[in-house]
């Protein structure tokens, strides 16, 4: 088969194709079973291992024909990882009601709290900034070894 | 009902039944997104809440449907007849009611998720920040100061995430879910008296509906408040119930 531009731009979109059609069908359990069919690729009992073996043949059947386009042959290893990736972190539920934005946007953030929150350790101790010695009396916020105030003079320091 | 009245009430019916049955589209496919959640981020609660801020307006985009529908026409078929406005009323607290029902059990279950949660993870003793040694830790969901028995060190402890969200958030959600369905029954016996009202020309409500009204209403804040505290282990909050009260009151009558 031909390896021009003209060539490589077809089999990118014959990709693009398959992919959206897989991609659009893995919400729909109605319709994956007979998309997935077309692709003569049976259940798995898996769907993301089912969704792996189409996007393995579409990639093997433009792979067969994409002469020495090397940026066409990176898409084509990619492929199934990002495709993959891509069905994962969106909701998998959601769909039919049109709720998917609503379950996209609310976990959005989570990561950004979660790094934050989960840098403060179960237990702290005061300890007094001119001796170092740990408060003994909780509310009590003199150090009971050198009697200094035990977060030092704000004042003083300012 | 004239004939022409019946066919409007029949299309009326037709039209609110299909709401309903979107509400429940709504709740059958949350269902499955807030448990996901819930199980991809254990004890957060901020995106369930956000969640559930974006359904809430989902919903309440379905309830502003059924009154652009009657405002614009389907009010104007039923002619003199109450029997339309009725159906809407008692569509829309069925409505509230189920949306409340799915979105108190949901906030519940991760309630009751979170409790069993922060218990076990209380089973890990924590070290002391001053000498390592370990801290036995306490069912609170409030960082405490604890004593090192070994170095003396008071060390402030913070409850497990899960623990603090249950104390926190997790209590009010198991006291409303405790309380729902009786706080439902008194909306329902409302709309009843509502509906009396209607039918004969808003008279004053009648003391026995208003005292039964007021009894059964007294009856779910009680519960609800005596459940909070029984899961906090805290004196009843009286004066809660009786502000609550006081607020309905001179807001349903």
């Amino acid at each position: 088969m031909a390896e021009s531009p003209n060539q490589a731009s077809f089999l990118a979109n014959f990709v693009a194709l398959h992919r959206t059609r897989l991609v659009d069908a893995y919400e729909d359990d109605q319709e994956w079973a007979s998309v997935r069919a077309s692709y003569d690729v049976g259940a798995l009992g898996d769907r993301n291992q089912e969704l792996r073996a189409c996007l393995g043949k579409v990639a093997a059947l433009a792979r067969s024909h994409a002469g020495d386009h090397s940026n066409l042959h990176n898409h084509l290893d990619q492929l199934v990882e990002e495709t993959l990736r891509e069905v994962e972190q969106a909701p998998s539920t959601g769909a039919s009601a049109g709720l998917s934005a609503i379950f996209a946007n609310a976990t959005a953030n989570v990561s950004w709290w979660k790094q934050r929150s989960t840098q403060v350790g179960a237990t702290f101790t005061s300890n007094c900034r001119t001796c170092g010695a740990a408060q003994e009396t909780a509310l009590l916020f003199e150090c009971e070894y050198c009697g200094d105030f035990l977060y030092g003079d704000l004042r003083e320091e300012a | 009902m004239t004939p022409e009245q019946q066919a409007a009430a029949d299309r009326w019916q037709a039209f609110l039944d299909k709401i309903e049955e979107r509400l429940e589209a709504i709740v059958a496919e949350a269902d499955a997104g807030i448990k996901g959640i819930a199980a991809a981020h254990p004890h957060e609660i901020l995106p369930i809440l956000n969640a559930l801020s974006g359904l809430d307006h989902r919903v309440r985009q379905l309830l502003k449907r059924i009154e652009e529908v009657w405002d614009g026409k389907a009010g104007r078929a039923f002619g003199g007849s109450n029997r339309g406005i009725e159906m809407k009323e008692e569509s829309t607290l069925r409505f509230n009611h189920r949306w409340q029902k799915a979105r108190t059990t949901w906030l519940a279950d991760i309630a009751r998720a979170a409790h069993q949660d922060g218990l076990k993870e209380l089973e890990e003793p924590v070290d002391c920040s001053g000498c390592g040694a370990p801290i036995p830790r306490q069912v609170t969901g409030s960082t405490i100061s604890i004593t090192c028995e070994y170095c003396n060190a008071v060390n402030q402890v913070a409850p497990p995430a899960a623990l603090r969200n249950f104390f926190h958030y997790g209590v009010d959600h198991l006291a409303e879910e405790a309380a729902l369905e009786m706080r439902h029954e008194t909306e329902r016996l409302r709309l009843r008296i509502e509906t009396w009202q209607r039918a004969n020309s808003w008279a004053p409500v009648p003391s026995d509906h208003r005292q039964k009204w007021e009894a059964m209403q007294r009856a779910h804040l009680q519960r609800q408040a005596n459940e909070k505290a029984r899961l906090l282990g805290r004196p009843v909050n009286q004066d809660w119930v009786e502000s609550r009260m006081k607020l309905s009151v001179a807001h349903e009558f």
